[in-house]
């Protein structure tokens, strides 16, 4: 039912008043007037105002009487065809009851808050947890570390120890294979004997033919008689020394032969050696073998390096990360403190309204004392500490600083 | 020899975040709820290399704190620094009046922090 509908009909004291004033003028008037007043000598203007001063009267003490009934009753009482309004005592009933209401919101909103403080702690705890594991893995790396330098200086050793070896070897090796060079050189030249062979031969024909010439004295010295005798024993003579220098060289021929034989098996057995390469080669491979060796463990050194440097730089953004996440979990302070604001103002939201049930039944209304709502509102704003609750504010009710806060974030004196 | 930190805020989640961070990073960190605990461990011994307080507290509050710590003998150069959701201008320009070295909002992240840290507290 609207206000205005309501307004436009009589309250039922109002009627009362109408009946009581009717019923004076048209049932005392005409006995008043008829009985009474001609009896007192009275005329006619004076016996109108009297009748109209009984008829308000009765009319006004009908009326009051009737609204303090009304009052006693705590019951207001309106035109029937009109639609009811809420009861003031109800409305203050009501009124009060926002006091509690407004309690268990407010401790709603504390459980709300103790909730988010145990999670957040939760939570910090398990990031630290998360920084003490890695520290520990970090320690683990630093001893790793520790450990990987001094092999990598032990290797380092190793391989200057090992180049020196090789280098000796290596050196060994050069020397043998030119020894080796060497002594093949002498052999091919003890070679050379053989061809002392062909003299041999000559010596062999000289003897021969000395041979013959022997031969051919002796038969010229036996025709000689007599006078070729002492010719005859120089010519057996002659013979018998080409018949020794034959001999001499057949031996020397066969001596020759031995000796080019045993230095050919000789020069034979080392050109195989040579070829086949076995003690040098095996020295070589040692060589290369060990080089190898080095530049493996050099690669999977650096390896190992490269791994704990990486594995250092993880813990480095772990602790970076988790100091964002650390950063970030003072989200919940921020939030505490707008819930705690919010509380502050439900509070005085009740305040206000204990104070308005107040003078709706209890206390006489004092315009004077009753700070309206929307001025508690207006004063809110000397209570905020953020810049977001101020613009928040602003955004609902469009009022507030109207001095901008520029000032930054991060500001060192 | 790890640098000592005092963080003074009587909210435990921002205390414990930032001693956690703090210490994830090297730093020696003690804390205290507010700026009657902060005034008692100072006049116990603590010699901090810098302190990190909010401004509203109960007890006593920031600004109260940053007046009483650099009237403490031996403490007026030591560096302060606050980590508050205050932001009116007023109270900012009264920080600093009192000798506070900087005033930082809530949220600041754990980079900026230590950013603002390294620059008061240099060779950290």
């Amino acid at each position: 039912m609207s206000h205005s509908q309501s307004k436009s009909f009589p309250s039922i004291t109002g009627l009362v008043s109408i009946v009581l004033t009717s019923a004076v003028l048209v049932g005392l008037s005409p006995w008043l007037h008829e009985e009474f007043l001609p009896s007192m000598g009275i005329g006619l203007p004076w016996d109108f105002a009297i009748v109209l001063l009984l008829s308000y009267m009765a009319s006004t003490a009908g009326s009051w009487l009737l609204s303090r009934a009304f009052q006693r009753m705590h019951v207001d009482v309106e035109w029937p065809m009109a639609a009811k309004h809420m009861p003031r005592q109800q409305v203050a009933d009501e009124v009060r009851e926002v006091a509690p209401y407004l309690r268990v919101m407010s401790e709603q909103l504390d459980g709300a808050i103790q909730e988010t403080e145990q999670g957040v702690l939760s939570l910090i705890t398990s990031l630290n947890a998360i920084h003490t594991v890695s520290d520990r893995q970090m320690q683990r790396i630093n001893t790793s570390d520790e450990s990987g330098a001094a092999m990598s200086s032990a290797l380092e050793e190793k391989m200057l120890v090992d180049k020196q070896l090789g280098m000796i070897l290596q050196m060994f090796v050069d020397k043998q294979q030119a020894d080796i060079a060497i002594n093949m050189g002498r052999i091919k030249r003890l070679q050379e004997v053989q061809s002392l062979t062909g003299l041999v031969a000559d010596i062999s024909q000289v003897a021969k033919q000395t041979n013959i010439l022997s031969i051919n004295a002796a038969v010229e010295a036996a025709r000689a008689g007599d006078s070729g005798r002492g010719f005859a024993v120089l010519a057996a003579e002659i013979r018998l020394l080409s018949n020794r220098t034959a001999e001499a060289a057949i031996n020397i021929s066969a001596k020759i032969k031995a000796a080019t034989e045993g230095i050919d098996d000789e020069l034979r057995n080392a050109t195989e050696a040579d070829e086949r390469g076995t003690a040098t080669g095996s020295m070589r491979k040692v060589i290369v073998d060990v080089d190898e060796m080095q530049q493996r463990f050099s690669v999977a050194c650096r390896s190992l390096l490269k791994v704990i440097d990486g594995v250092k730089l993880g813990h480095h953004d772990i602790v970076m990360q988790l100091s964002e996440a650390m950063g970030q979990i003072q989200f919940q302070d921020v939030i505490r403190q707008r819930v705690e604001q919010v509380q502050k103002s439900m509070e005085e939201l009740n305040g206000h309204m204990q104070n308005m049930a107040d003078q709706l039944v209890d206390k006489p209304w004092d315009p004077q004392t009753m700070v309206s709502l929307r001025q508690r509102l207006d004063q809110q704003v000397a209570s905020y500490v953020m810049q977001s609750q101020v613009e928040t504010h602003q955004g609902v009710t469009g009022k507030g600083p109207t001095q901008a806060n520029d000032r930054p974030n991060i500001e060192l004196f | 020899m790890a640098k000592k930190i005092l963080i003074v805020d009587d909210s435990p989640t921002m205390t414990m975040s930032v001693k956690s961070s703090l210490q994830m990073n090297g730093f020696e960190v003690k804390t205290a709820a507010d700026g009657v605990q902060a005034l008692t461990l100072l006049k116990g011994g603590l010699k901090p290399d810098l302190i990190i307080t909010d401004i509203n507290m109960p007890h006593m509050g920031g600004l109260e704190l940053i007046k009483n710590v650099k009237a403490l003998p031996g403490f007026r150069f030591v560096p302060i620094l606050t980590l508050t959701t205050e932001s009116d201008a007023g109270k900012r320009d009264e920080g600093k009046r009192l000798g506070a070295t900087g005033w930082l909002v809530k949220p600041i992240s754990g980079a900026d922090l230590l950013k603002v840290i390294k620059q008061v507290l240099p060779g950290t």
